[in-house]
Order: C-alpha cells, then structure tokens, then sequence
C-alpha cells in the first residue's frame, strides 16, 4: 500500500550502513525481506509465537515480526545471512546437518539464531520456536554438541 | 496479516508524548514494547490512527529504590527487570513469575507499564504486583495521580487509565522481614498462555501464615485476589486441613471461562492444585525463591 507518511530509517544491517525511507506499518522483518531481499528472515505466525523470524537488534535476540522497521532507526541489526557470511555459525550448521535437525528448512534460521549452550537453556530458549518436522531432540542434540565443542575448544562465549 | 496504516511518532521528551495524548487521546496508542500491540495490529484487531512510540524515553527505562519501596519503570523490558539486584533483592515473586512470560526474545521487548497497561487477565506481572500491593504511576499532561493496582483493572483488557494518561510506573513496596512468595501457573507450553495461575506473598513465622496474599491469573477478568481461600488460610499454622479449606473456599473466588485452553471445572481443578502448591511453597526453607 503507498503510504505518504513514509519516514527516514537509518540503520546497520549485518554491518553495512543503509538509508531508506519506509511506511510505518512495516515490520522489520518486512523490511529486511522485501526492500533488503534478506529473505533468510523467515515469517510465518507474524505474531511472536513461531520464533521463524528471530533476530539480533544491539546485539539481543528479537521477534522481527513484531517489530515495526523504523523503530530500528539507529540500531545494529544482524540476521542469519550476517551471522553465517562470517562463519560464526559453521558448526551449528555442521551439526544441524549432520544430525538431521531440520526437514523443511523453515524454521532453522530461527532456530540457529535462539541457539543457546546448556541442555536446559536450550530447551527453555527453544521454547519460543516452533519446528512442525524434527520434533526438536535432534536438534537440542545438535545445539549442545557444538556449545560442548566449543566449550573443549577454549571459546568462552558460547552463545552465537 | 499486516496491520493497517498508521502514522508514527517518537517524542523526545515525556512532556511532548502526553501533550501529544491530551491532543489525540483514543486515538493515539502507546507503543512501548509492543509484544501484544503489534500482534493485535496485523490481526486488525486494533487499528490505531497514530501510535506514539515512547521508547526514546529514558527516563522511563529505570528501576529505582526509595526507603520503602522500588519504583520500576513502565518502560523496563522484562529481561531487565528479571536481571535487576533491586528486584532480586525487594520483589523476588516477580523474579519467580518472569520466566514464564513468553520466550527471551519477547521478554527482550515487553515492558512493565506494557503489561500493566495491557490488562490482559492472564497475565503474570499484573497478578504478582497485586499480591505485592503494587501501585501503578499515572500522568497526564495535567495531573499526576496513583492508584492501588488492586483498583486499577477494570475487566479483560480494560482499566481505569484515562485516554489522555500513561502509565509511568509500577511502585513496590520492599520485601520485609520473614515474608515469602510462590508463584506457579499451567501452560500448555513453556511460556504459552496461562490456562491458570497463581502468586502467593505473606508472613511465614515457622508454619504461621499471616498477612496472606493469594493472586490468580487467568481465572477470571482481572487478575483476582483469593479472599475466601485466603481467610482460610490467614493467621493459623499450613497444614493439610488448612490446605483443603482454602482449596475448597476457591469456588467463591474465582470464576474462570469454558475457553480453548480449557473447561471452567478444569480451571477450577487447576486453581486448587496451584494454591496447594503456592502455599506449600511459602513455607519451604528457601522461601519458594527456586520454585517455578
């Protein structure tokens, strides 16, 4: 729908510093799909319950469906195409495959971006994202393989 | 769905939002976190002419302590507040109820003043301040009034707040000496809607409970203080006896729907179990602070 009203929106995307002009009414999910074609983004419930659409805003992990696009005017945005360019989620991708934690490929980009290390947090930050194929036990397999490794590995900030 | 077209304004300063909601008032609704309003909004169930995005103001976004209470912005997100040494310190039954609203990334974003605002009748922070005699801070270009939050909800989604009034805070007062909370709800999922819930604050003196506070959530259309459950209660020593009478006095309390997430009488079941479980919680040795 045209809009009239548009408004000035200033914001880091995955690091890279863009300037557009958007209606108010559009989410940031939204945004980054349709205007910045990052559509790894995925959005399916469009009110917070399905976790497909998880984001990092400043760093903390947000629904982008329920976040309108200009509210991010001067906040750092990463999505999964940011967070996997710079191989910082290689082993949870590694371990998503070789454990067959996804089916569809729906929900993993959300899934891999609420990633959290222990067993129990994983469950509970998991929570919020809705697989409908694997029934999550290979993939909370999957998540704690690689927070384990990591840990082995001397990496003190396990959290993607 | 998306939401309808709207138009937007982020004031600078407090003074500019409530001109901006003397000005519009109905019209104009509060963004704050926007967990439950922008959900609402792609359904169409609402369709605000101007949202006014309070989230530049940071004056809102503190937690703060006075001699006898804690005054927690209408503005601080869920995840602050659960990450707060005041809170943890002079309100721990919220500490117990926060990991049950929603996931991290919604408790990442929905405020305090958002809930209370809100008046959703299932919801947790709302039925805990109310055990804890919280009162909610209003403000309007004009006046500046508060209000116990036992008066403030009205019925589901509906409260005594003004059209040109925003919420500006929820005040505490701090834990004292020898009280002790429990917190426990039913959802079908971790962090789904309540199908029932409950928040118990009092004096525990060895089994002695006295000043008692039994608060349930989605058992009717605002968050609903026990009386009758907790008269039974009130100043004897728990055991099994008194247990079952406040279970029992609960039918006169509470008066949960047939919905979708379950029959009234098993809502009614749930509300006894949970008050057998808040109650036993409270005289643990560690006060119910790891119960959930």
């Amino acid at each position: 729908m045209p809009d009239e009203n548009e408004i000035q929106l200033n914001v880091s995307v995955n690091g890279e510093q863009l300037s557009r002009s958007v209606s108010p009414r559009l989410s940031l999910a939204d945004f980054l799909r349709s205007d910045l074609e990052l559509t790894g983004t995925h959005l399916a419930c469009e009110h917070g319950a399905c976790g497909a659409c998880t984001l990092q805003v400043n760093g903390e992990m947000v629904r982008g469906c329920l976040m309108l696009a200009v509210q991010a005017n001067g906040c750092e945005v990463r999505t999964i195409e940011g967070l996997a360019d710079s191989g910082a989620l290689s082993d949870l991708q590694d371990a998503f495959h070789s454990r067959n934690s996804l089916q569809c490929g729906f929900c993993p980009a959300g899934m891999l971006m609420t990633a959290h290390p222990s067993r129990q947090e994983i469950r509970e930050y998991l929570a919020g994202n809705y697989c409908r194929c694997t029934g999550y036990e290979a993939i909370v397999d999957a998540i704690e393989q690689v927070a384990t490794d990591r840990a082995d590995n001397g990496q003190g900030d396990q959290r993607v | 769905m998306k939401a309808a077209a709207f138009d937007y304004v982020k004031p600078a300063s407090l003074d500019e939002l409530l001109d901006l909601k003397l000005k519009y008032g109905a019209e104009a609704t509060i963004l704050a976190g926007g967990q439950s309003l922008i959900p609402a909004m792609h359904l169409r169930e609402v369709k605000p002419a101007l949202l006014l995005d309070i989230n530049g103001l940071s004056e809102l976004r503190e937690i703060r302590e006075t001699s006898h209470t804690i005054l927690v912005g209408s503005l601080v997100r869920y995840s602050e507040l659960a990450g707060s040494g005041a809170m943890t310190s002079y309100a721990p039954l919220l500490g117990l109820a926060i990991p049950h609203i929603a996931s991290p990334a919604i408790r990442n974003r929905g405020t305090v003043g958002g809930s209370v605002a809100l008046a959703d009748p299932g919801a947790e922070l709302p039925a805990c301040m109310t055990a804890l005699r919280g009162v909610v801070h209003l403000k309007s270009a004009s006046n500046e009034r508060q209000i116990a939050i036992s008066e403030f909800f009205t019925g589901p989604n509906a409260s005594c707040i003004n059209d040109d009034e925003l919420v500006t805070a929820v005040e505490i007062p701090k834990l004292q000496p020898g009280y002790r909370s429990g917190f426990a709800e039913i959802s079908r999922r971790h962090g789904g809607y309540a199908v029932c819930g409950a928040a118990a604050h009092a004096l525990v003196q060895g089994r002695v409970i006295s000043d008692f506070r039994l608060v349930y959530f989605a058992a009717g259309p605002t968050p609903v203080i026990a009386a009758a459950a907790m008269s039974e209660i009130e100043g004897h020593e728990l055991n099994e006896e008194r247990i079952e009478a406040a279970q029992a006095a609960l039918a006169n309390d509470i008066t949960p729907l047939d919905n979708l997430h379950g029959s009234s009488e098993l809502r009614h079941h749930y509300a006894r179990v949970l008050a057998g479980e808040v109650l036993n919680q409270l005289v643990l040795e560690d006060g119910g602070r790891n119960a959930g």
